[in-house]
């Protein structure tokens, strides 16, 4: 049997409730987005990489945006979230690097999607 | 006003009205309205299609809005899609002769479709169904199976479309879950033809088993993001010799170049490239191997994989030799026999100065102290490996990193 998940909605069905279940938890994935996009990765390698996953894996990043956004709305100290996400940065710091990079994200997220959309129009397929 | 002067015949044909319910009306409203819905309920009653916005509007004022939506609902014909006839029964026991109540079914595709679905759209400020259409015999909005324009843009989850934002008078269904269906119908239209990594899982060897893993050399040449030769072998990269180690250790910084810890405190690297080999190939064709079905399912959906699993080789490790381990020494700490510069008094880790001592070198370091940090390689028993999906990579997927781990 052939591996073919996107031509199957039940996947689509478990992409969608993943999704839910990462945002009613949002510290969670929040530290696997960061570890994921941060860790290991120069501040350049890190938005090119990400701007690779928003154009393959939208769901993903829209679901990091999301629970990222949430941790930072709140008011929990964020030293634990940068180690457990071996993020280059400690204690009070933490706050602002992660608010100015997630700026960075959410800018080519958009503009990834308007870059995507853009040659769907013009016949090129997306990713 | 309630919708109970609408009465509704089982025998009658959709949009007919019994004459009470327009006596109602006249009795209960004032003489200029009553004069437009009048006008109006008899347009729905004698044809709907001739209904204007106006006519609707006055309805609403002089029925209220749920009447009037029932109203148009049942006046609406004149398909723009498949009209199929529904037959419904009604509730009372079995054995009972009931009426055969026919139920309209009808789809519009667009704002304009009749004048009643126009009524009702222009009342609500939508102009443009986008990849929905309207189900009046609900009513509600729905996705059009037959939509063809989708976009990348419409994968995202957020409420964009007028359907989705304004609500029409009467209503039903929630906008959340019309929005989540419009995802996930986009996805599927999208992702589907354009397969992006699932291509590259399949091109080798149709996907049934992951690609073999040669070199973590190979996995860093893709130039996708990897270094793990130059980060966590010795004498490789930034990490050149056991001092580099354990300055990371202490001060979680080697050369300038901030490198952070986790709470562990533990620096540790593969003693040779040949130990980062052995391992990541044992994690593959092991772990990785064993639950393929799951892993490239997981790389499908664009999640990362990640394996703790045991070392095959040897690894370096030293961690800081004061608590609290979760935090670097300040640099007040750092060993003046490795910068003049600096007023640090003990040794890095024991057998790294190798001068003349204190006697003849005045930025020795005062040996009778502890050290910075300890050796502990001997309790490294695990390596941590993630394996990312990427449509670049051959098979889909390549190791992101890899570092022994305690």
């Amino acid at each position: 049997m052939s591996f073919d998940p996107y031509n199957d909605p039940s996947f689509w069905q478990e992409v969608q409730a993943e999704s839910e279940s990462r945002r009613a938890h949002p510290r969670i994935f929040a530290a696997e987005a960061l570890e994921s996009i941060f860790a290991d990765a120069s501040d350049e390698e890190a938005l090119g990489a990400w701007r690779r996953r928003v154009a393959r894996f939208p769901w993903w990043a829209e679901d990091a945006l999301y629970c990222i956004d949430a941790v930072l709305a709140g008011d929990e100290p964020l030293d634990d979230l940068a180690a457990e996400a071996r993020l280059p940065v400690r204690s009070q710091a933490v706050r602002d690097w992660l608010a100015a990079r997630v700026r960075s994200l959410h800018a080519a997220f958009d503009e990834v999607v308007r870059e995507q959309s853009s040659r769907a129009d013009a016949g090129q397929g997306s990713p | 006003m309630s919708d109970a002067g609408l009465q509704h015949d089982a025998g009658r044909q959709p949009g007919q009205l019994t004459p009470a319910t327009t006596h109602s009306i006249a009795l209960d409203a004032g003489e200029r309205r009553v004069d437009h819905a009048s006008t109006a309920l008899r347009q729905a009653w004698i044809d709907p299609r001739g209904l204007t916005a106006n006519g609707v509007l006055a309805l609403q004022r002089v029925i209220g809005n749920a009447a009037t939506s029932r109203l148009l609902r049942d006046a609406a014909h004149g398909p723009s899609h498949a009209v199929p006839q529904e037959e419904t029964r009604g509730a009372d026991a079995p054995g009972h002769a009931q009426p055969v109540v026919r139920v309209q079914r009808q789809d519009h595709a667009n704002p304009a479709s009749t004048p009643a679905v126009s009524a009702l759209m222009t009342t609500a400020g939508i102009t443009d169904f986008g990849p929905y259409i309207w189900d009046d015999s609900v009513p509600r909005f729905k996705v059009n199976t037959a939509f063809a324009g989708w976009t990348f843009a419409d994968c995202i989850q957020g409420m964009v479309y007028q359907p989705e934002l304004r609500a029409v008078t009467g209503e039903k269904g929630n906008k959340h879950g019309l929005m989540i269906n419009r995802v996930k119908a986009a996805r599927l239209a999208i992702f589907g033809v354009t397969q992006g990594v699932i291509d590259s899982i399949i091109a080798s060897g149709g996907g049934a088993a992951p690609r073999a893993f040669t070199t973590a050399a190979a996995e860093d040449a893709l130039n996708l993001g990897a270094h793990i030769v130059q980060r966590h072998v010795l004498g490789q990269g930034v990490m050149a010799g056991r001092r580099e180690v354990a300055l990371r250790a202490a001060f979680w910084r080697v050369n300038g170049v901030a490198m952070d810890l986790d709470p562990s405190g533990v620096s540790s690297v593969f003693a040779a490239a040949t130990d980062a080999n052995s391992s990541i190939g044992a994690a593959i064709t092991g772990d990785f191997t064993t639950n393929w079905d799951a892993n490239r399912r997981a790389l499908a959906k664009g999640n990362d994989v990640k394996m703790t699993v045991p070392i095959t080789g040897t690894a370096v490790a030293y961690r800081k030799h004061d608590a609290p381990y979760g935090d670097p020494y300040a640099d007040a700490h750092f060993p003046k026999y490795i910068d003049p510069a600096k007023t640090g008094t003990r040794v890095l880790y024991a057998g790294d100065y190798t001068g003349a001592g204190l006697s003849a070198d005045p930025n020795a370091p005062d040996l009778a102290l502890d050290p910075l940090t300890d050796d502990v390689s001997a309790t490294i028993a695990t390596v941590y490996i993630i394996v990312k999906a990427e449509a670049a990579a051959p098979g889909g997927w390549y190791v992101h990193t890899a570092f022994p781990k305690a």
